[in-house]
């Protein structure tokens, strides 16, 4: 039975997540984003106003309340989602993609290529605007641990697919 | 069922002659379509409410409209008898069906992942069955034979999975195996383990299964307690008056307490035991090649089946009570087709209330080189103490805070006893965390009172995830998710380098690993 005596070796012998260099999501993804949040947060509280000044008198004062929530709330989500965004990075090794979010609770997702069951590339209406793409992997770990890359660049997001595809093909076990 | 074979049926019929099914089918359809009804009687419930007393008096009305039901399922199922077609050819089956919205399904065998065959009740007595494929794509695409003969369908199954085997021999195994399963009898079948009605028992009490009658009884859990109410009433016991507390002394009420919890317990336990019974009835596990097969039930038998190359995580769980009577609930959990945090029970392999000395001779069949119950876990870090002794403080304090100013001081007492109880659960906590990784596998040991460990074989892992929150960073700790097919498993408040080493020696193992996962 083979021991656990050469673990003391390992460490330097194995690349390390910590020497991976990460690219940020691009700019136009972090600005459209931060620019939706505002528009967002300025529209609900306009809505909320409104309703506030149709209501006074008539209902209790819960309208005059809701418009300051709504506005708190739309103004932390914004900074927090902002801050996020500028958190959000990626990173390609040769056998595994990497990626990396959160503001307080930070997470480095690492997916090697060879356990992606699936690719695929997603473009929304203003991603295709900005001609921005999401990448999503699949892996066999469920829906739940499907991760996505936002805000990559088009032909970005074309190339890591085709990376993975052939990637795939000449090392595939299967 | 029936054996005599007809020649026309001993060869299947391949070529394009579109074949009629049994005319017993019309059963079938009928069945479905009152099904059908019954399911969607809700919807004209309301009406028939409404309307029962004055539609009762008049049958002219309701008359006709059954009548009418009636033809119209008749002649539905008739139709439907009438449409039903299947062709046969050398590698796909067509099957045409539909009355009003005809649909044409053309399913090559290479693309059937499973077959199914289903015996409805009122089919048993003329030995007809249904067959139904099960494709990997979505579920409109699900063909089912309706009423074809039992040996037909045995020949049927036979020659897609013969196929299979011939064009891709390892590639689907769900068909590989099933087909090897017809092939060879169970002769080659060696039973690992069985559990004796005795062992149920000890599992039912030390496990809670009560859920599994519980399940069953929801409709009736009112009706029981008035019943049990009404009772106590009659044998001269008042509910009501037995909890009031308001002129009894504190020893009162404590036996008060220790009795109620008897009187629950033991039904409880009883329920719990019942159920256990239920579901694992005659348990055998055994195994052929290097498949597991699981049979057992009492009302009705659960088959399930696993591959050992399938297996993700080996899962040994003891509760308080188990690790008091040295028993241990030993998990084979494979790929689950839910996958993710979500994995179904069903997909899952459990063998209930085995002995440390069986379970150890399990483990080395399933994963003979795993150390799980001898290897040394590290554990974490003693800020799981700190953060999780401050969270609880904080989520205690407004309640002293409210007791206070409602000035309920004897309240103070319930509530440290209340946060007390809750630091001990933390410290247990903390005590069972703890990690281990040989060139092979990683454990895992978790737990409050009882404790459950984890072992997996390195080069499984499908994602990892590192994860070190603002705070765990200042404190040079981290921790790290293992995303298996199985479900995900993780562990926190390690050493940063520690947790760090791990995740780049599984990553290691995963890319460099050519070994299948599954």
């Amino acid at each position: 039975m083979e021991s656990f005596s050469n673990n003391s070796l390992s460490a330097s012998q194995y690349p390390s997540i910590s020497d991976i260099n990460f690219l940020s999501v691009e700019n136009s993804y972090i600005k459209a984003n931060l620019l939706i949040s505002i528009i967002a947060t300025i529209v609900l509280t306009i809505i909320a106003l409104i309703v506030q000044h149709f209501t006074t008198g008539k209902v209790s004062t819960i309208g005059f309340h809701a418009s300051y929530l709504i506005a708190t709330i739309g103004v932390i989500a914004t900074i927090w989602g902002y801050l996020g965004d500028k958190r959000k990075a990626y990173a390609l090794r040769e056998l595994d993609i990497s990626y990396r979010n959160g503001v307080i609770f930070r997470k480095t997702i690492t997916q090697p290529i060879l356990r992606i069951q699936h690719v695929e590339i997603t473009r929304g209406p203003i991603e295709r605007k900005l001609e921005l793409a999401t990448l999503l992997l699949f892996s066999a770990g469920g829906s739940l641990h499907t991760f996505a890359i936002p805000g990559l660049p088009d032909e970005r997001a074309e190339q890591l697919r085709q990376y993975i595809l052939d990637h795939k093909d000449t090392t595939s076990a299967e | 069922m029936q054996q005599e074979t007809t020649p026309e049926q001993s060869e299947l019929d391949t070529t394009s002659t579109w074949q009629r099914i049994s005319p017993y089918a019309m059963l079938y359809f009928l069945m479905s379509f009152l099904k059908h009804l019954l399911g969607n009687i809700v919807y004209i419930a309301p009406g028939i409410v409404i309307g029962y007393k004055s539609l009762i008096d008049r049958p002219q009305i309701w008359l006709p409209v059954a009548v009418l039901v009636v033809i119209a399922l008749i002649v539905g199922a008739v139709l439907s008898f009438y449409f039903f077609t299947y062709r046969l050819s050398e590698n796909k089956i067509e099957i045409k069906s539909g009355v009003f919205k005809k649909a044409h399904i053309d399913l090559p065998f290479a693309r059937i992942q499973n077959v199914k065959q289903e015996h409805p009740w009122y089919f048993r007595p003329f030995g007809y069955v249904c067959l139904s494929f099960d494709t990997a794509g979505s579920a409109q695409q699900e063909a089912k034979l309706v009423a074809i003969e039992h040996t037909l369908a045995d020949k049927i199954k036979q020659k897609i999975l013969i196929q299979h085997k011939e064009v891709e021999p390892v590639a689907d195994e769900n068909l590989a195996t099933e087909a090897s399963e017809t092939k060879q009898n169970a002769a080659n079948e060696q039973i690992l383990n069985t559990r004796s009605v005795k062992d149920l028992v000890l599992h039912g009490i030390t496990n809670n299964r009560v859920w599994i009658i519980l399940a069953g009884l929801s409709p009736f859990i009112d009706d029981l307690f008035e019943k049990a109410d009404s009772y106590l009433t009659s044998i001269d016991i008042n509910v009501d008056q037995l909890f009031s507390f308001t002129d009894l002394a504190v020893w009162q009420i404590a036996g008060y307490v220790i009795l109620l919890f008897f009187a629950l317990m033991i039904p409880i336990a009883l329920l719990s035991i019942a159920g256990a019974i239920i579901s694992y009835y005659g348990f055998t596990l055994s195994k052929s090649d290097d498949k597991y097969i699981r049979r057992s039930g009492l009302f009705t038998k659960h088959e399930v089946t696993m591959r050992l190359p399938r297996l993700q995580v080996l899962i040994l769980k003891q509760d308080w009570l188990d690790l008091l009577i040295k028993r241990t609930n030993l998990v084979f959990a494979q790929i689950s087709s839910r996958g993710g945090e979500f994995a179904a029970e069903k997909d899952k392999i459990m063998v209930p209330s085995v002995t440390l000395k069986e379970s150890a001779e399990l483990i080395a069949d399933a994963m003979p080189n795993s150390q799980v119950q001898s290897i040394a876990y590290t554990g974490i870090s003693p800020w799981f103490l700190v953060r999780n002794f401050l969270l609880s403080a904080v989520f205690i304090l407004p309640f002293a805070v409210i007791i206070i100013a409602k000035d309920t001081i004897e309240l103070l007492w319930p509530l440290a006893g209340v946060f007390i109880i809750l630091l001990s659960l933390i410290y247990c906590r903390w005590r069972r965390w703890g990690i281990a990784i040989d060139d092979q596998f990683v454990y895992l040991r978790k737990g409050v009172l009882g404790v459950d460990y984890h072992c997996f074989e390195r080069f499984k892992v499908q994602q990892i995830q590192y994860r070190q929150s603002w705070f765990l960073k200042r404190r040079h700790l981290g921790g790290f998710k293992c995303i298996l097919a199985s479900g995900a498993l993780g562990i926190s408040f390690l050493k940063e380098e520690h947790a760090k080493e791990i995740v780049d020696q599984l990553l290691y193992s995963a890319e460099s690993s050519k070994r299948s996962w599954m």
